[in-house]
């Protein structure tokens, strides 16, 4: 056993050196400042940078390395960002005499490994590669010149360079994503939205922009990161209403994924303010009314007995700055003598709200004058008896109504009680000739009506 | 042995793996520079050549009433110029009489011309050349199409010199920011 751990331990020593294709660049330095230069000419600047393999040691070369230089250029002045075309670069590279093409639109790395895509550049960004090799042998020294060429219209000022590296085969071999649990497109109800999402690698930013802001702008979520309210609840308020925000991950070579999201906030439930008939008050189906507060409403339900259940169409509803108002008619005919429980329901597009459950009575059948009114009339001088036989169950009053002889209408009040199914009045009445329309009510308000004409001459 | 051998091989091997799946250190460093408007030389027969003094043609160009001068770019490829000073040094002399110049810096697709800003100077008597400098500003961004150019057109009453190095340079327009 001694002997074979021996053996696997003497293998990894012997060969390790062998086969290290790539190792730590090391000072990594500017042999020179970038020189001030006039735009529109063409500038050099040298740096050079160490590569010992991966256990330190430098040795005089090593084969197939895979680099590739991410170059950005920006302005000190935000008024003048750089642009695409704004700068043009290339270089080469000592002691092996590698050139450079710098690109600052997408391309793909057809490497032996599988393609590389490089996407999403930002302006100002330029990856450097020796596109004729790919692979490139190095030295324990390597000094790469950079040639930078600016627009001559370029904005006079100074700018900040940055040169980086990266392994090409480190993004073969590891794509990554972002994925957002939440929040998604939905209506929400509640201002405090959760935030829940990851990324597939560590990435060196994560932040979001609400595209509703008055001054948007990207806010940090976390940084050196690979998740963002996955392991520990995360809350952001936001307003009432829509929104359209874009969550973006950056990883340390800049480049990025990003996802945008619609959704809406309804934090405000429906509130009932008023609902007819009261309790224990009669309907014929036509006095249902809902007076309720919803800025986002979704449906209204009238439910009866909890068994019908009736869609008011609410763009009949009366809409008011604060309130809206509903008049409802449902034709409760099979419930007639019946008692019933009704409420309304109340939704918008996160939730409902119901008013209390009330017993009311149920009569559609109208009052029925029975008899000849006219002809059971007793005229006594100017004292008129009037005689009414009806059939109503609930029944309310007996008006009558007739126009005097100053052409004022006048509305009375005959009787307010039956004495088994009958009322018997008298009234006194001016000379003259009268036509009085007699109506019977019951508590909804059916009713029958007939008309009277008699003569008072005295 | 043949056995040792092939766990040997196995853990080397295993090896090759791990270290392709290394992740590398990222290294970076970064700098500064300062850039600095263009400048535009003047050069014969009629050339205004961008930040290059190595080649100019010299000649001295005899203006009057009659004759004005104007100098044109190569095609620039740039879409837009940003509201821009035009500091213009133009070597000029007038032997027997004090007399004038004035300038247009101008941008121009070949066939029409529009005037971006202009100026001018008094030329005091003089049988030498003097470096006059004519200042004029844009006050606004200027588009150009792509097949815009931009010029300087010299008119008025005195002889200049250009592709001439002088101590004090060549007759040249310095362009800044406003």
């Amino acid at each position: 056993m001694k002997t074979k751990t021996f053996l696997i331990m003497l293998g990894i020593l012997l060969v390790l050196p062998l086969i290290q294709a790539q190792g730590n660049i090391t000072n990594l330095v500017f042999n020179q400042e970038i020189p001030d230069f006039i735009a529109g000419e063409t500038v050099s600047t040298i740096f050079t940078f160490n590569y010992p393999d991966i256990s330190g040691i430098y040795p005089n070369q090593i084969e197939n390395a895979l680099l590739v230089f991410v170059i950005n250029i920006s302005s000190n002045n935000s008024n003048y960002p750089v642009w695409k075309n704004d700068f043009e670069l290339n270089g080469s590279m000592q002691p092996y005499n590698y050139k450079f093409i710098c690109s600052e639109d997408d391309f793909i790395l057809d490497y032996p490994f599988g393609p590389v895509e490089i996407e999403n550049i930002p302006d100002g960004t330029f990856y450097c590669t020796n596109k004729e090799f790919l692979e490139m042998d190095l030295d324990s020294i390597n000094e790469v010149t950079l040639n930078i060429k600016s627009n001559p219209a370029l904005w006079p000022g100074e700018y900040n360079f940055s040169v980086g590296f990266f392994y090409p085969e480190n993004m073969a071999e590891k794509p990554w994503n972002l994925t957002i649990y939440s929040p998604i497109e939905k209506i929400y109800g509640s201002r405090r939205i959760k935030f829940n999402l990851t990324t597939s690698k560590e990435v060196k930013l994560i932040e979001y922009k609400n595209w509703g802001d008055r001054q948007p702008r990207w806010r940090r979520l976390c940084r050196n990161c690979n998740e963002y309210g996955f392991s520990k609840k995360k809350l952001k308020s936001f307003k009432e209403g829509e929104h359209n925000i874009t969550i973006r991950a950056t990883d340390s070579f800049d480049q990025t994924k990003e996802e945008n999201i619609l959704f809406s906030i309804d934090s405000k439930k429906p509130r009932i303010s008023k609902t007819l008939p009261r309790k224990n008050k009669f309907t014929n189906g036509s006095n249902f009314y809902i007076k309720f507060k919803e800025d986002n409403l979704n449906e209204v339900l009238l439910i009866i007995n909890e068994t019908e259940f009736y869609q008011i169409n609410t763009s009949e509803c009366i809409k008011g700055k604060r309130y809206t108002e509903c008049y409802v008619k449902l034709n409760l005919t099979e419930f007639n003598g019946q008692e019933i429980k009704y409420w309304f329901n109340v939704s918008d597009f996160v939730r409902s709200v119901s008013s209390k459950k009330t017993k009311i009575k149920v009569d559609t059948t109208p009052p029925i004058i029975n008899n000849n009114i006219t002809k059971d009339l007793e005229i006594n001088k100017r004292r008129v008896t009037f005689k009414i036989n009806v059939t109503e169950e609930n029944f309310d009053e007996i008006r009558y109504t007739y126009i005097d002889n100053k052409g004022r209408l006048k509305n009375r009040r005959l009787c307010s009680r039956l004495k088994e199914g009958i009322c018997e009045k008298k009234r006194t009445f001016r000379k003259g000739e009268y036509n009085l329309t007699i109506k019977v009510l019951d508590k909804v308000g059916n009713s029958d009506e007939k008309f009277v004409e008699f003569k008072v001459d005295y | 042995m043949k056995k040792k051998i092939t766990i040997g091989i196995l853990g080397i091997l295993s090896i090759v793996i791990v270290s392709a799946s290394f992740i590398p250190y990222f290294g970076k460093i970064t700098g500064t520079a300062t850039i600095e408007g263009p400048v535009f030389y003047l050069s014969a027969p009629e050339d205004l050549i961008l930040n290059d003094n190595s080649s100019l043609n010299e000649n001295d160009f005899n203006i009057t009433k009659e004759n004005n001068a104007t100098f044109i770019t190569d095609d620039l490829g740039i879409n837009k110029f940003y509201s821009a000073q035009f500091n213009n040094f133009i070597w000029a002399k007038k032997n027997n009489e004090t007399s004038y110049l004035k300038i247009e810096i101008i941008k121009t697709n070949g066939i029409d011309k529009e005037i971006v800003c202009d100026s001018g100077i008094i030329i005091i008597k003089s049988t030498n050349f003097q470096k006059q400098i004519i200042s004029c500003s844009s006050n606004e961004e200027i588009n150009l199409s792509s097949k815009n150019k931009l010029g300087i057109k010299i008119s008025g009453m005195a002889k200049i010199r250009v592709g001439h190095e002088y101590s004090a340079g060549y007759s040249r327009i310095e362009v800044s920011a406003t």
